[in-house]
């Protein structure tokens, strides 16, 4: 038996360059040497590499079709859910067919609240998972964008953070932050705001209740992405809902 | 807490690698992450600790995960020069002229294994 492995397969001893080679039980020869040295392998890759070649295969698919593709993502109890209805709404109005993939981590209520709208929604559970990922689009891409889809919007699951690692073959990232969280949350979480091409300050209905300081949270969120553009929305007054809904038109015809 | 997902996507490019390579034992990883990265060093290495303890046959247990931060590079579009930072900035450091352009600070790679 092999002191270093503890395999009693078959041995080759190299000697001289002190290797040491055996086959394991699965098969594969093994290869390890009983001298010391170590050396550094160079392996320049993304960590996430896997998730960022589904990604892009998303995104190729998307393109083939014709659908633009939004990544929505906040805190929970940001106004995502709500946002959207009203959206889809307004571009059902417009002769505009889009349909939604909705992460959460238990239930299709979200998705039941927006099926309500008539739009295909399709609900991804993702359990003790905090995001989504490329490879659980990609598994319900075909079943859940029709053929003619302008617009394909993913409501992530509500988390400031960690959904930001994974591309998931979208054309846009869009941040939204509600006045009840305050001015800080840009300088606080940077990795979304920094990621975000669009940040929507939604819940604006409330901005003066909560004596919310309009021009420091825009300031916060130019110090992290100066290129964001930036609108202020209401879903409950419908307050800003033209500019948006004109920012998704004209983000269909580039 | 997606950094688990993150210890475990890097232990399948490293296991990828080591079935091509001779299933050399990995001392340690190396890994570059950006101030905006969205990773949180201490739970990285927790996520690292608790993924490698049975990943590849217990071959990755004890396998060091080496963290080295990127700072954020600027360049200004006022004066045209370039600095880094380790925070965000609103201002050049130089001129201070607003809103200097943000050059990455969301990398997360792997760069190198170190193997016996």
């Amino acid at each position: 038996m092999c002191k270093d492995c503890g395999c009693d397969g078959h041995h080759h001893h190299h000697h001289g360059d002190g290797m040491h080679a055996h086959t394991g039980a699965d098969g594969k020869v093994y290869y390890h040497s009983h001298e010391t040295s170590t050396r550094e392998v160079p392996l320049e890759q993304a960590i996430l590499a896997k998730n960022d070649n589904t990604a892009e295969l998303n995104r190729a698919f998307l393109k083939g079709r014709g659908t633009r593709t939004f990544n929505l993502i906040s805190s929970p109890g940001a106004g995502k859910t709500t946002l959207l209805i009203k959206t889809l709404e307004a571009l059902k109005a417009a002769g505009i067919p889009t349909a939604v993939i909705v992460g959460d981590q238990y239930g299709e209520i979200d998705a039941d609240r927006m099926r309500s709208t008539g739009v295909p929604v399709t609900q991804i559970q993702v359990h003790d998972s905090c995001h989504l990922t490329a490879q659980q689009i990609s598994a319900v891409l075909e079943t859940s964008v029709p053929a003619g889809t302008k617009i394909l919007f993913i409501e992530n699951v509500g988390n400031l953070v960690c959904p930001v690692a994974f591309d998931l073959g979208e054309d846009e990232k869009i941040a939204l932050l509600s006045t009840p969280e305050g001015e800080e949350k840009p300088l606080k979480y940077p990795g979304l705001f920094t990621a975000a091409k669009l940040v929507l300050l939604t819940k604006m209905d409330i901005a003066s209740a909560l004596g919310w300081d309009k021009e420091l949270c825009i300031r916060n969120v130019k110090t992290t992405n100066p290129q964001a553009e930036i609108l202020e929305i209401s879903s409950k007054d419908g307050s800003g809902f033209d500019a948006w809904i004109d920012y998704l038109k004209h983000s269909i015809t580039q | 807490m997606h950094e688990l997902e993150i210890a475990q996507s890097l232990l399948r490019t490293i296991d990828d690698w080591r079935d091509q390579n001779g299933s050399p034992r990995v001392l340690s990883v190396r890994i570059e992450m950006g101030l905006l990265s969205g990773v949180d060093p201490d739970a990285m290495q927790y996520a690292w600790e608790a993924a490698c303890e049975f990943a590849c046959g217990g071959m990755m247990k004890d396998c060091k995960l080496l963290i080295d931060h990127l700072p954020i590079k600027y360049e200004c579009p006022g004066c045209g020069r370039e600095f880094e930072s380790e925070k965000l900035v609103s201002a050049c450091v130089h001129c201070g002229k607003e809103y200097p352009r943000r050059k990455g600070g969301r990398e997360l790679n792997l760069k190198s294994l170190e193997v016996e």
